[in-house]
């Protein structure tokens, strides 16, 4: 498709050919070659020999008007004519300059950044075509060369843009909190949808902001995507995933309503499959199912910024105290505010007790970090 | 480029010519032609700068509109916290300057940082440095919050990197003006210096500090570092042969950039297409009504139920964003297809923005198709745009008539016209933007006198690369119109017909 991909290799046949125009600059010349330009359209043939324009060059520069044939013919002239109409002060001119007559130094050089460029452009443009090309023969034997080896994680990209099928239901978030009231008995608020919040600043906005489009939204989507089949979250991202959307949800009700002390929070979600099109005669329940997530105790480290205060390492996530939150069905009973003094203490101590495992979490997961970001 | 054999005339015994006769001769003129050009000019320099002025825009625009909301995005107080990022960043390498810190002040300085560098970058000060500003701009602020953004911030990314690659300030920049201004031979440009020797001391700083940690971006960035003060050296103190293999490599560097450019865009648009074609919403044609009737992305639910009540449009609409998407690398292949396909492109993207609320992606997208515009086109754009904006401001006015020829020497002349000038072969359009240049001058006087001038300014202008600007040679732009409608237009040629 395009003219720098391919003159790379020959490099040193080009010399003559490119060496055609040797005479150039001085005040002049600009006028000169205008005055061919301008020229040029009309009679081909002058434009070329005025310009002092090699054969080729006239190619690019009347491009429209010289017709093919005329090359051979102009061809020989230009040179000798342009040398003796401006002698030269400056032969050294970018734009005329001649390979052959260029010092050993440079021709090696330019001749070594033709090669070197052409080589890791086009190493690039094949990477990215691997990148998002489906896994086939190639991307899945040097999977690791594409991904991790040179893509990731800064030409990471996803072009799937609502493809290869669209997302057909609304998919809304939602969450309750426990907390204690000013007299100290323990409460659980109604459902509060963290969707409604972004939907309302999108609706009517010819400029929505990310915060409405895609914090929660790309949030939830990564949390989603690294549940087990028991809906836990797994790895270190897993984790990260979690805490990411709990702190979303404490900011968002937060702002709403005043849930201090919180103790436990959860989450779920609500999916309304879209109707599908009058004239279409699929039919879909468009029925909205709710997904509920385990209460999720309120740790230091999902209040925004939490952990910033003190040790910013996250415990990997803590399945039996976990399990143990998502037996409590019922919010309401008394657990809550014994589960927060306790999980501050089993946050501190399982820091230190699991600390390796984030780590191996991560190498383990590395492969699918790289996707972490796109969507 | 191989011209068709003539017809034959099917005289009895005469045999048509082979079509294959001269091909080696033909393959190597061809060669050398084509290595003169990317040696020799940064092609499209309309098309880069315009590209460069659409993405600085795009991305000033998202970071003016998301202030109030910038520390929910990026600052140490998102959910998205410090701790997380950091996380995540220690697994993956990405580069961002915010992980140097979780203090409050670092954030605001970066963020003002960035919206400065895409100041810079958009009115092309000292574009090449402002350029690599812009980079760290973008990739420290999205990678410090990777959920926060999708795909019109993943092209913005994309296309910061590699217009590091560009020399996009050839034109319609105030790089392009200074040169257009200034003596043949560069001065001291103290300005500069003191951005050289600030940035090698930030380099410094942060590469003993430990915090420019990888190999990767120490060499990227001491490596442009080096090559911007090499350049001013070389530009002031070795001219000649020195100065002109920098100007090669730049160009070669440029052009190779601008491949890189097209090449991505194909990909987004093949990848787009290709894989919604599996999708049996695509294939039944009511893909179209499901985005439009989510919640997310109707921002104008009346208009969406509106547009998508009538099965045969939503079809329509469906089926073709499919094709224009699928058959859009192959519309290159054509001039005129691929300039029609552009604009629905661009018309559908301007819908996108309106119907789904996603402005910036349609922005991003919209400033990353407009590398495939004809130089004609943007010449012609550029000139209404003088137009329209001279009354407003006495600096559009005084640019617009920078267009008459400075008394002191070829230099005066603003950057568009004299492509104009030389590129267009005996069109009107061509007149028309000369005469775009020097404002009030009667248009056939001007067009007549002044692309000499021209052809050296715009050249001049064309080096300007901030600091890197390269050696004020002579290039003549006329042909580097040219050659970018070819090659940037891929087989495209201006003309008034766009």
């Amino acid at each position: 498709m395009e003219p720098p991909e391919k003159p790379e290799e020959p490099t040193g046949g080009d010399d003559p050919g490119t060496g055609v125009r040797g005479a150039a600059a001085g005040p002049a010349l600009p006028a000169a070659r205008e005055a061919a330009e301008a020229a040029a359209p009309a009679h081909p043939d002058e434009g070329g020999v005025a310009t002092g324009a090699p054969p080729q060059d006239a190619g690019p520069g009347g491009a429209g008007a010289v017709p093919p044939g005329d090359r051979p013919a102009g061809a020989p002239r230009p040179v000798g004519g342009t040398d003796e109409r401006s002698p030269n002060p400056d032969p050294l001119t970018t734009e005329n300059f001649v390979f052959a007559r260029l010092g050993w130094p440079a021709r090696i050089t330019i001749a070594l950044t033709v090669g070197l460029v052409t080589v890791l452009g086009l190493w690039h443009i094949a990477m990215g075509f691997l990148y998002v090309a489906p896994a086939n023969t190639l991307s899945k034997e040097y999977a690791s060369v594409i991904r991790d080896g040179y893509s990731n994680p800064e030409f990471e990209q996803n072009w799937k843009l609502f493809a290869p099928n669209p997302l057909q239901s609304d998919i809304a978030v939602e969450a309750r909190a426990e907390f204690e009231d000013e007299t100290g008995s323990v409460r659980t608020t109604d459902w509060i949808s963290l969707t409604a919040m972004d939907i309302e600043g999108i609706r009517y906005n010819l400029l929505p902001s990310h915060t409405a489009h895609n914090t929660l939204r790309r949030g939830w989507d990564s949390y989603t995507n690294t549940l087990d089949e028991d809906g836990r979250p797994v790895g270190a991202r897993g984790e990260r995933a979690t805490v990411y959307v709990h702190r979303i949800a404490l900011l968002r009700l937060s702002t709403i309503m005043d849930i201090e002390p919180v103790n436990r929070l959860q989450l779920r979600s609500a999916v309304t499959p879209l109707a599908t099109p009058p004239w279409d005669d699929r039919t879909v329940n468009t029925e909205t199912i709710h997904e509920e997530q385990d209460w999720r105790t309120v740790l230091p480290r999902d209040l925004p910024r939490g952990s910033l205060a003190g040790d910013a390492d996250l415990p990997p996530p803590n399945p039996a105290r976990e399990a143990g939150s998502t037996d409590d069905t019922d919010p309401t009973d008394g657990n809550g505010a014994p589960a927060d003094g306790e999980s501050a203490a089993g946050d501190a101590g399982s820091v230190g007790e699991e600390s390796g495992s984030p780590d191996s979490g991560r190498t383990t997961s590395g492969t699918v970090e790289a996707q972490e970001g796109e969507s | 480029m191989s011209p068709p054999p003539p017809p034959s005339e099917r005289t009895a015994d005469v045999p048509p010519p082979s079509p294959f006769a001269d091909l080696g001769k033909k393959f190597d003129s061809a060669l050398a032609r084509g290595l003169g050009n990317i040696t020799r000019r940064a092609l499209g320099p309309h098309q880069t700068a315009v590209v460069r002025i659409g993405f600085a825009f795009t991305w000033l625009f998202y970071l003016v509109r998301e202030f109030p909301h910038r520390h929910e995005l990026y600052g140490p107080d998102s959910p998205w916290g410090f701790d997380l990022a950091e996380q995540m960043i220690s697994g993956s390498g990405a580069f961002s300057v915010l992980m140097w810190s979780d203090g409050r002040l670092w954030f605001e300085f970066v963020y003002l940082m960035a919206v400065l560098a895409a100041v810079g970058l958009l009115l092309g000060w000292r574009t090449r440095v402002m350029s690599v500003l812009f980079m760290i701009g973008v990739l420290s602020l999205q990678n410090r919050s990777i959920f926060m953004g999708d795909g019109g911030d993943n092209v913005i990314k994309l296309m910061a990197m590699y217009l590091v690659l560009l020399r996009c300030g050839q034109v319609w920049s105030l790089d392009a003006r200074r040169k257009a201004r200034r003596a043949p031979e560069p001065g001291p440009d103290p300005t500069g210096i003191a951005l050289w020797a600030v940035a090698g001391l930030a380099l410094a700083v942060t590469t003993g500090g430990g915090l420019l940690d990888g190999w990767v971006w120490q060499l990227c960035l001491w490596g442009l570092w080096l090559v911007f003060g090499a350049w001013w050296v070389v530009e002031r103190h070795w001219p000649g042969e020195p100065r002109l293999v920098f100007d090669v490599l730049a160009n070669l560097v440029h052009n190779m950039g601008l491949l890189i450019v097209m090449a991505q865009v194909c990909l987004i648009y093949a990848t787009a297409g290709w894989y919604k074609i599996q999708g049996t919403r695509w294939q039944d044609g009511t893909a179209v009504y499901y985005p439009m009737n989510l919640d997310y992305f109707t921002p104008f639910p009346e208009l969406s139920q509106a547009l998508t009540g009538n099965g045969i449009l939503v079809m329509i609409m469906t089926y073709g964003t499919v094709f224009i998407q699928v058959a859009f690398p192959f519309a290159l292949l054509n001039r005129k297809v691929k300039n029609v396909l552009l604009a629905v492109m661009i018309a559908e993207h301007i819908g996108i923005a309106v119907l789904m609320g996603l402005p910036f992606f349609s922005l991003a997208m919209i400033a990353m198709d407009i590398v495939f515009l004809p130089t004609a086109f943007l010449l012609w754009l550029g000139y209404r745009t003088r137009r329209a904006t001279a009354p407003l401001s006495g600096f559009a006015g005084r640019r617009g008539r920078r267009g008459e020829p400075d008394p002191e020497g070829p230099e005066g002349v603003s950057p568009a016209q004299p492509t104009a000038g030389g590129t267009l072969p005996a069109a009107a359009v061509p007149r028309a933007d000369t005469v775009t240049g020097s404002g009030a001058a009667p248009p056939g006087v001007t067009a007549a006198s002044e692309p000499a001038h021209a052809t050296t300014t715009t050249t001049t202008a064309g080096s300007a690369a901030g600091t890197t600007g390269p050696p004020a040679g002579l290039p003549a732009q006329s042909r580097t119109g040219d050659a970018t409608a070819e090659r940037a237009d891929a087989s495209d040629r201006p003309g008034p017909d766009t």
